[in-house]
């Protein structure tokens, strides 16, 4: 990263070779369409090649900084095309399927924040994980869960303040 | 808002990290986050916390043209270092408003320096890609001799009063003016 904010073109390739696999697995979960992704995935990464000078170590690790920028990028196309993709799983049968199949060393990790979502009620639980997995909007999120826009709002805060005391945040 | 109030910046940081904050906000709060070390600290915790939902995502691995077209695109975008300098615009201006003079110059001695013998001698440098670049040319033979120039690929009112040649061709396009170009 550091030889990319310098503008070195192949440490940018190497980043590219190390983490495109991640990303594009992200943005496709949130775009659910293979050549949307691959639009996030492309302005992401000129993104990344023109923010490279931001990156802060003390503020993150790479990939958590790279994550945010696909997923933003990731979101900002879903809403400007205004479309959903059809078809997203339930996001905690898409959740327990991750961690089925989650590898060692992200495992504590990932079972912290899953205790942690199993202290939440039901429905705010899924609204957390609607917004995180898929990219929802708030409006969104209340259309599926069948609920006005102001309680999924509060639901969201409430939530967020959970996690937050229960992941010692 | 008051982005440096103690408890607005876990919240705002969670609604950031979660991805619900709608698009204007998100880019006032990025701006901010860039300056607020609170701010910083509490995205990078909400980030790394919820981060695992990310690790978990299987890979996909992309088609081999989106990388090309990544590729494609940075060169046009190039970040700062010191080939952008070169690529700018400005530059470029610079180095033709430079090079407009010598190219008179360079016309101006041959002529001088071989009267009734200059027919229609021209003088051209264009940028690498063809899409810019100045032409000199003499109007007469002499003794009534003029210089006219001629931008490619710019509006008339852009175009300088003198320009330089990289090359000057007699009419059989015999290069003849290397010698009297400025060396740089």
């Amino acid at each position: 990263m550091r030889r990319t904010a310098t503008g070195d073109q192949s440490a940018f390739g190497e980043l590219y070779d190390a983490t495109s696999a991640k990303l594009f697995g992200v943005a496709l979960r949130i775009c659910g369409r293979r050549e949307i992704a691959e639009e996030v995935l492309q302005e992401a990464f000129v993104a990344i090649w023109g923010r490279a000078k931001d990156y802060d170590p003390v503020r993150g690790s790479v990939m958590t900084w790279l994550v945010t920028i696909v997923r933003h990028c990731a979101i900002d196309q879903l809403r400007h095309q205004q479309s959903r993709p059809e078809g997203h799983s339930a996001p905690e049968e898409l959740l327990s399927s991750f961690v089925a199949t989650s590898r060692a060393d992200t495992g504590a990790e990932m079972r912290a924040l899953q205790r942690c979502l199993d202290e939440l009620d039901p429905q705010p639980r899924k609204a957390v994980l609607l917004a995180y997995l898929y990219g929802l909007t708030r409006d969104e999120i209340a259309v599926r869960l069948k609920v006005p826009v102001g309680t999924v709002k509060s639901s969201l805060w409430r939530s967020l303040e959970r996690l937050q005391r229960c992941l010692g945040l | 808002m008051n982005y440096g109030h103690p408890q607005l910046a876990p919240r705002l940081a969670a609604d950031y990290v979660l991805g619900t904050m709608p698009v204007r906000t998100r880019r006032r709060f990025e701006r901010e986050v860039a300056g607020n070390a609170t701010l910083a600290a509490a995205v990078a915790g909400w980030s790394e916390r919820l981060g695992p939902l990310d690790a978990v995502t299987p890979d996909q691995v992309p088609p081999a043209h989106v990388w090309r077209r990544i590729e494609q695109r940075i060169d046009r975008v190039a970040p700062a270092r010191a080939t952008a300098r070169m690529r700018s615009v400005g530059f470029f201006r610079r180095g033709f408003a430079m090079a407009a003079v010598a190219a008179c110059a360079a016309i101006a001695i041959y002529v001088a320096a071989n009267p009734g013998t200059v027919r229609n001698e021209v003088a051209m440098i264009a940028e690498k890609t063809g899409l810019d670049g100045w032409i000199a040319s003499t109007r007469h033979a002499a003794p009534d001799i003029g210089l006219s120039t001629m931008r490619l690929g710019v509006p008339e009112r852009e175009r300088p009063r003198w320009l330089r040649a990289a090359l000057l061709l007699t009419d059989d396009a015999r290069p003849i003016a290397e010698d009297l170009a400025p060396k740089r």
